[in-house]
């Protein structure tokens, strides 16, 4: 098999988590306008700061304009042909899994989510998110015992809706950009956690994300508070059938760490992609933003991108508090017709505040793979770090590979370092791991495997079953 | 030289779109200011040609002044020749269009004002050395259109000196056209004393085998946008960039680099330094080119940025897009101060504080100015850092 055969093989496996679960939905009727914005306000029982929070979002929605900066080509999206509600029917939230329809405990199953009491993952609290509902969390119980809040939004609205009116929308405000204020305006649900003071949460929280329903889009909205001295691990999963439309999915993320917390929050995006032509396939459209509002707060941010036909986000860091640290990891992999654009911001606003972008692409197919950065070190962020580097590896002569970090100081007593590289798969290491009498389908993999170790390495230990969308695309592990 | 007069007054002229990525971060009110400048008749230009440093060793200096036809073409050393109105008019646009520059605010600038236009051949197999003078036209806008056809393996040093000392403004647009073989060493010199502003399109198109090194200083503009804009027609050149920017008092500076390879096997080496002071504000933006029918690219781009006070403001802006798969391209970009280090180690030698810091500013410039053509440290009225 020759180079290319072998990375072709690599890189298309096919999308196995793209079959149809199939399930009696509740969904409202297309479009949106203010009546749909208050039935589903309705519909989620919310209280009426919540009503006037979407319904402001909304209005603010209408006057602002599509972006195009990113030149990212997709044809227009029709907004009121997008169904902004759908739940599966019956599922006002049951009291033990016993009650879950089995059909969709059998989905989350057949994504390597085990919902059941007997086979959960052990350390690992899930927030099963089916459409727009969140369907089930686990462990619940045991993590109250130390005062860790973890539930879906909808849920914390009635349970907790100080925290919600507080905090929601602070970080990312309702009209920060185009999709941010779609979401604010019709999200669905999502999930919420709070960590009290001092607390270590004892394990992993993790989201999973299933959208079903082809004429669907999803809106779901994360919001994690973490309180003075507490930290969190969070991580997240995307999966979505095969369909040849193409699905919005517009989702908004916010961090909030006080003085001496850290979140981590770790994504392994793997939807629909879209076929070997481009058709059909998930637009990502995602706003997600932490803020280091306290001092010695961190926040990190770990991506694996490797789904959505177009992945267009930057999970970024407002380092507000002294010394606070904000860090990015990602591996973007595209492929065929894929267009990923991501990155970072790091927002440097307080002194001593430092941050680490590590970003690695890797563009196969015809696909368009562009990192976008910024760091910015504001006037008064006296003695802030950054590293920058972000490295592009291109397989076949046809993928792109983009860079376009920016810079941006207004402060004397820093230091900004960024660099960058392009390259492709060596011949030469390639041809000495074949004759160590490595196949060649497994040394490209190696030697892929490689490139992205730096961003793989930080990704959670208990994220086997998501690790696992990545083994698939054979990125990592195929070598015994 | 041949002025158009036809051109409408350029009063009425529209702003840059400040959504566009290249104006978003200029200054609009030093802008208005080229704006409102009236374009000036001949008698106005500022004569400086009295204080001008000699001329280098087997090179010839033109001054390029508005209207005035000074230039004997018999005078011309060997190999060099005047190109011809008709003849500008038919290779005008000619490296600009390679670059898909459609609305370029700079150029329609330029040609709505009473351009000057000017060309010169460098004829194959010659070797030439000269020196261009670009004196302003007091609290005036001056508008010159430049063409270099430089032919089949000839080699052309070329200096060219802009100054600026009142509320003028200089928008130039050169164009060169070097064929293959030939070898040129572009150094530019613009610096000006903090009022006038200068606006610079250097659009070059290289054939194989050619080398084309361009070295300059930006210093001291009230606001300055320097865009060296080359296209590699067939890959298989060799590119130098090599920018020094010193941003000082309250000015705006900025370069905007585009390279393009539409061939294979093409180098570029690309190093951008900048020092900004007070509240100055320094920008850099470079573009790298790479389509899929550039493979065996090698490209290499390295800024770094010295910030010396507390309010001075660096935005950089690399960018990269790559469609070819067996490239090699790289790129860096570092924004710090005057290291405490070598400070330190120079002072523990004996040496004042303020002359360990002009040691290592001297050092940090020495990376640019060592690859000038024609000897500038003749130049050091200008700026002292050029006598190396």
């Amino acid at each position: 098999m020759s180079k290319n055969d072998a990375v072709a093989e690599i890189v298309s496996k096919p999308y196995k988590y793209g079959f149809l679960t199939d399930i009696e939905t509740e969904k409202i009727e297309k479009g949106i306008n203010e009546n749909i914005i208050r039935l589903i306000s309705k519909k989620k029982k919310e209280p009426p700061f919540l009503l006037e929070f979407r319904l402001k979002a909304y209005k603010q929605w209408i006057n602002l304009k599509e972006p195009d900066w990113a030149e990212i080509g997709y044809p227009p999206i029709n907004y009121q042909d997008i169904i902004y509600y759908a739940a599966p029917k019956d599922i006002e939230k049951k009291k033990s899994l016993e009650e879950v329809d089995p059909e969709l405990l059998e989905t989350f199953e057949k994504l390597g989510i085990p919902l059941n009491e007997q086979k959960r993952l052990s350390n690992v609290a899930v927030d099963a998110v089916f459409d727009s509902v969140s369907i089930a969390t686990t462990f619940k119980e045991k993590l109250a015992e130390d005062g860790v809040i973890f539930c879906s939004i909808a849920e914390a609205v009635q349970s907790y809706p100080d925290l919600i009116e507080k905090y929601l929308g602070s970080v990312v405000p309702k009209n920060d950009n185009f999709f941010a204020a779609l979401n604010s305006a019709v999200f669905s649900d999502g999930s919420f956690v709070y960590i009290p003071k001092g607390v270590k949460c004892p394990m992993e929280l993790s989201s999973y994300f299933r959208i079903n329903s082809g004429d669907t889009g999803q809106f779901e909205r994360t919001l994690i508070i973490a309180e003075e001295g507490s930290s969190v691990s969070y991580l997240e999963g995307c999966t979505a059938p095969m369909f040849d439309t193409n699905t919005l999915h517009a989702a908004v993320v916010e961090l909030i760490a006080l003085d001496d917390a850290s979140i981590k929050y770790s994504t392994v995006q793997n939807w629909y992609s879209g076929n070997e032509d481009g058709k059909g396939g998930i637009y990502n459209f995602v706003t997600k933003r932490g803020h280091c509002r306290g001092k010695k707060s961190k926040i990190s941010w770990s991506q694996v991108e490797t789904g959505s036909a177009i992945t267009w986000k930057y999970p970024s860091c407002i380092l507000q508090g002294e010394e606070s640290i904000g860090e990015f990891y990602s591996v973007a992999l595209t492929n065929n017709k894929q267009i990923a654009d991501t990155g970072t911001k790091m927002i440097h606003i307080g002194p001593k505040t430092k941050s680490t972008i590590i970003s690695k692409g890797i563009s196969a197919g015809y696909s368009k793979n562009s990192y976008r950065g910024l760091v910015q070190i504001g006037s008064k962020a006296k003695g802030s770090k950054n590293y920058s580097q972000c490295d592009s590896l291109l397989i076949g002569n046809q993928a792109e590979a983009n860079t376009y970090p920016y810079i941006n100081s207004r402060q004397l007593k820093t230091n900004v370092e960024h660099e960058a590289s392009t390259s492709k798969i060596s011949e030469e290491q390639l041809f000495y791991l074949q004759s160590r009498g490595i196949s060649n389908e497994e040394a490209v993999s190696m030697m892929v495997s490689g490139f992205c170790r730096e961003v793989l390495n930080q990704l959670p230990l208990e994220f086997a079953s998501e690790a696992d969308s990545l083994m698939a695309l054979k990125l990592e592990g195929t070598v015994g | 030289m041949n002025p158009q007069n036809t051109q409408e007054k350029i009063d009425s002229f529209s702003l840059p779109d400040r959504k566009s990525e290249s104006w978003r971060k200029i200054d609009i009110k030093r802008i208005k200011q080229i704006i409102n400048l009236s374009e000036g008749e001949e008698e106005e230009e500022g004569d400086n040609s009295n204080n001008l440093p000699v001329i280098a060793d087997n090179s010839f200096r033109i001054i390029l002044r508005t209207g005035v036809n000074d230039i004997d073409i018999n005078k011309l050393p060997e190999g060099l020749e005047l190109i011809t109105t008709s003849e500008i008019r038919e290779y005008i646009n000619q490296s600009i269009n390679k670059l898909d520059h459609k609305d370029d605010w700079g150029i329609k600038l330029n040609n709505k004002a009473k351009t000057q236009t000017f060309g010169l051949r460098i004829k194959k197999n010659n070797k030439v050395s000269l020196e261009i003078v670009i004196p302003e036209k007091i609290n005036k806008l001056k508008a010159m259109r430049l063409l270099f056809i430089v032919e089949e393996s000839s080699k052309f040093n070329l200096l060219e000196v802009i100054t600026g000392e009142t509320y003028s403004a200089h928008s130039v647009v050169s164009e060169m056209i070097i064929k293959e073989n030939a070898i040129v060493n572009h150094g530019m010199i613009a610096v000006s004393k903090g009022k006038s502003t200068l606006l610079a399109k250097r659009s070059v198109s290289q054939e194989i085998n050619s080398n084309y090194s361009f070295s300059f200083i930006n210093q001291g503009w009230n606001l300055s946008r320097i865009e060296p804009e080359i296209v590699q027609l067939k890959g298989q050149a060799t590119t130098y960039l090599r920018g020094l920017q010193i941003a000082q008092e309250n000015q705006q500076l900025s370069t905007f680099s585009k390279i393009k390879f539409n061939g294979p096997d093409g180098n570029l080496n690309q190093l951008q330094k900048s020092m900004i002071e007070n509240s100055a504000h320094s920008i850099f933006n470079g573009i790298i080119d790479v389509p899929q029918i550039a493979q065996r690219t090698n490209a290499a781009q390295l800024t770094k940025n010295l910030l010396l006070t507390e309010k001075g403001q660096v935005d950089t802006k690399p960018e990269l897009r790559i469609i070819a798969d067996d490239v090699k391209c790289t790129h860096g970009a570092t924004i710090s101060e005057l290291e405490e280090e070598e400070l330190f180690y120079l002072q523990s030698r004996g040496l004042k504080s303020s002359d360990a810091t002009n040691l290592i500013i001297k050092g940090y410039a020495k990376d640019i100015l060592d690859y000038f053509p024609l000897k500038i440290s003749r130049w050091s009225s200008l700026n002292p850092l050029f006598i190396q």
